[in-house]
């Protein structure tokens, strides 16, 4: 069998992990109830078990109809905006939003590459401050500014 | 009459000034993500959810209901302009309106899908507004029985709305069913699938889902398309204004449209491209310039845009009266509608009428202001297209993760949607739609609630849903669209419109 098709495989093959995974939680740690009177783990047991066919059948779809190459992956972009978010995650719970949200913009321009040093700057200070006056200052969002949370 | 004075009530309580302030930034922000090409109507959308948090639950859908057919308007300006759609619904615009365009003539286009918009959405909600308590009346005779099958047929319409084949399509619908069951069961307390982590006991948030998928992933994959797009022609006031011939070619056409998008809005799956689509076929087949669609006819540009505009406003019937999202921005507005405590379906009119009315009468506000809007600055927003990308994604980014954060100051949530970000790209790379997956998602809880109260009504008899007459005609009617959709009706369009 060809990569292509294996790579085409694996998302369906995680469409049935996923749903043997929900099923099995279900019926090892749910009360499943009666037909009457159905417990919490009934409903995600009968869809877990729905969603693994359905992978099934994506699969098995997937590996006799002609196989569709699965582009590869943007690293770069995932980067920036991995890069991004995280950035703005651990920087708001340290040092507060605004000084989180320069990281962020300077963190995502900096992977992408395409500003010049001081586009970086000026675009991180202007969207702190656009962040500023929207959201604490119009909004009144009930965030703390700046400063460990 | 009793429509008068429902909509006497609405425009009560539209025409305060807050409503009228957040009608306006609303429809302000449609038109500008409808015009960029890259962000549509749905990320926008989802990047407000955050913040009509803290509105009053009328303003909230004012706003988002404004920023939705707002981009109605401004999609087709990237399509007329440079044969890129900024909205999928524009797609058909590009077809005539590049041509005319390319003429000289994008002015006269402007102006023209301007007008064509505020007939189709003004036609729109006179639909609404007379449908819909018709419609909220009968299904109040619905049963929970009843109610899992209009939830089973908004799911159907779900997976029929993605062009991936059935079996993906319901395969995310399941997924979404499945995420929607993890925190605390409601009728249990049980604690479903947290694997033990505290933050996930009242669940997955709505906007983190919806921000992951569409606007992380949104940005993810459009992030390095990154040409600066050329806007050659300059416009000025003498170019915008259309002449005695293209005037005559807009009253039937826009009408016509405006029909075609009204019935098609109200099916749930169907939705604006396939409005405008069909909309174009229909004028095409009939029109006594046949021979000039495709190269500029102006009834090219009218028809789809008054269709997708007409449509934008009867995908509410549904959501509203029903509790039926045809689509996913319709699936966020449910969203909205529920974490402001209202419960979605056939009592919200009359339990909610100045929220229903003041809707409706926000819309036509709403639909004046574009049209005051897009006229006179149609230069403007041409000239938004050559902000660069390079600034524009960063900031996009920042929204989300504000917006993501200020839900309840948690950064769990931030990681989340980081995390729902890669899941969306990965459903990208292997042809998954997002869209079912997060229609699941919304309705999950409640199709949960009313299929265990119509089993405990039964005594545990599940054919209870085929012997109740209603409930076994919605079934049928789900069944019926998964069968057509097996015979794949994107195939069918094209063949109508190639014919055409």
């Amino acid at each position: 069998m060809d990569r292509a098709r294996v790579t085409d495989a694996l998302g369906p093959l995680a469409l049935i992990a996923i749903g043997i995974a929900f099923a099995a939680g279900a019926w090892l740690n749910l009360d499943l109830g009666t037909l009457r009177r159905l417990g919490p783990g009934a409903l995600p047991l009968g869809l877990g078990l729905i969603l693994a066919t359905l992978g099934s059948i994506a699969l098995v779809q997937g590996l006799t109809q002609h196989a569709e190459r699965v582009p590869r992956p943007d690293f770069h972009a995932l980067a920036a905006v991995g890069a991004a978010i995280a950035t703005f995650a651990i920087l708001t719970e340290r040092v507060g939003v605004l000084p989180a949200v320069f990281g962020t913009v300077l963190t995502m321009t900096t992977v992408i590459g395409d500003l010049p040093w001081l586009g970086r700057l000026a675009l991180a200070l202007s969207v702190a401050i656009g962040i500023w006056l929207v959201f604490l200052l119009g909004l009144r969002l009930p965030i703390r500014a700046i400063g460990a949370g | 009459m009793e429509l008068l004075g429902n909509l006497a009530l609405g425009f009560a309580a539209a025409t305060t000034v807050e409503m009228l302030t957040v009608c306006f930034v609303g429809v302000l922000l449609g038109t500008f993500v409808g015009v960029l090409p890259g962000i549509g109507p749905l990320a926008a959308v989802a990047m407000l959810l955050p913040v009509s948090f803290h509105l009053p639950a009328e303003a909230a859908l004012i706003l988002l209901a404004g920023v939705y057919y707002g981009a109605e308007y401004g999609g087709s300006t990237a399509s007329i302009l440079l044969n890129i759609p900024g909205t999928p619904s524009a797609s058909v615009t590009a077809l005539d309106g590049f041509p005319m365009a390319q003429k000289g003539r994008a002015g006269v286009a402007l102006v023209l899908t301007a007008i064509a918009s505020f007939v189709g959405g003004i036609v729109g909600v006179i639909v609404m507004a007379l449908l819909s308590p018709a419609l909220a009346g009968f299904a109040l005779r619905f049963g929970p029985a009843e109610y899992f099958a209009v939830m089973v047929l908004g799911l159907v319409a779900a997976t029929v709305v993605g062009g991936r084949g059935i079996v993906r399509g319901l395969a995310m619908v399941f997924l979404g069913l499945l995420l929607g069951t993890i925190g605390v069961d409601v009728n249990s307390g049980a604690t479903r699938f947290t694997g033990g982590i505290p933050d996930l006991r009242d669940g997955i948030s709505l906007v983190v889902v919806a921000m992951g998928l569409f606007g992380v992933s949104e940005v993810i994959a459009s992030i390095r398309g990154n040409t600066r797009h050329k806007v050659s022609q300059p416009l000025n006031w003498r170019s915008l204004m259309p002449n005695r011939d293209d005037w005559s070619r807009v009253p039937g056409p826009a009408l016509r449209g405006s029909a075609v998008g009204s019935f098609f809005g109200t099916l749930p799956g169907a939705g604006q491209t396939v409005a405008s689509f069909v909309g174009y076929a229909v004028e095409k087949r009939i029109s006594r310039n046949k021979d000039q669609f495709g190269h500029g006819a102006v009834e090219g540009v009218v028809v789809p845009e008054s269709a997708n505009n007409a449509a934008a406003q009867t995908a509410f019937i549904p959501t509203l009266t029903l509790g039926i999202p045809g689509s996913t921005t319709m699936a966020l507005m449910l969203g909205a509608l529920m974490i402001h405590g209202i419960t979605p379906g056939p009592r919200l009119i009359a339990d909610h009428p100045s929220l229903f009315w003041g809707l409706v009468a926000s819309f036509v506000i709403g639909n004046l202001m574009l049209l005051v809007l897009n006229i006179p600055l149609v230069g403007l927003w041409a000239r938004i297209l050559r902000v660069p990308h390079a600034m524009l994604y960063p900031i996009v980014a920042v929204l989300i993760c504000i917006g993501v954060y200020s839900l309840r100051l948690n950064l769990f949530d931030v990681w989340l949607t980081l995390g729902f970000g890669l899941l969306g790209y990965a459903m990208r790379l292997w042809r998954f739609e997002p869209a079912p997956l997060l229609i699941g998602f919304v309705l999950g809880p409640m199709i949960e609630e009313y299929f265990r109260r119509a089993m405990l009504l039964s005594r545990g008899d599940p054919l209870v849903f085929i012997e109740r007459p209603g409930s076994a005609t919605l079934l049928a009617i789900a069944l019926i669209l998964l069968v057509l959709a097996a015979l794949q009706p994107k195939k069918l369009l094209l063949r109508l419109l190639k014919s055409a």
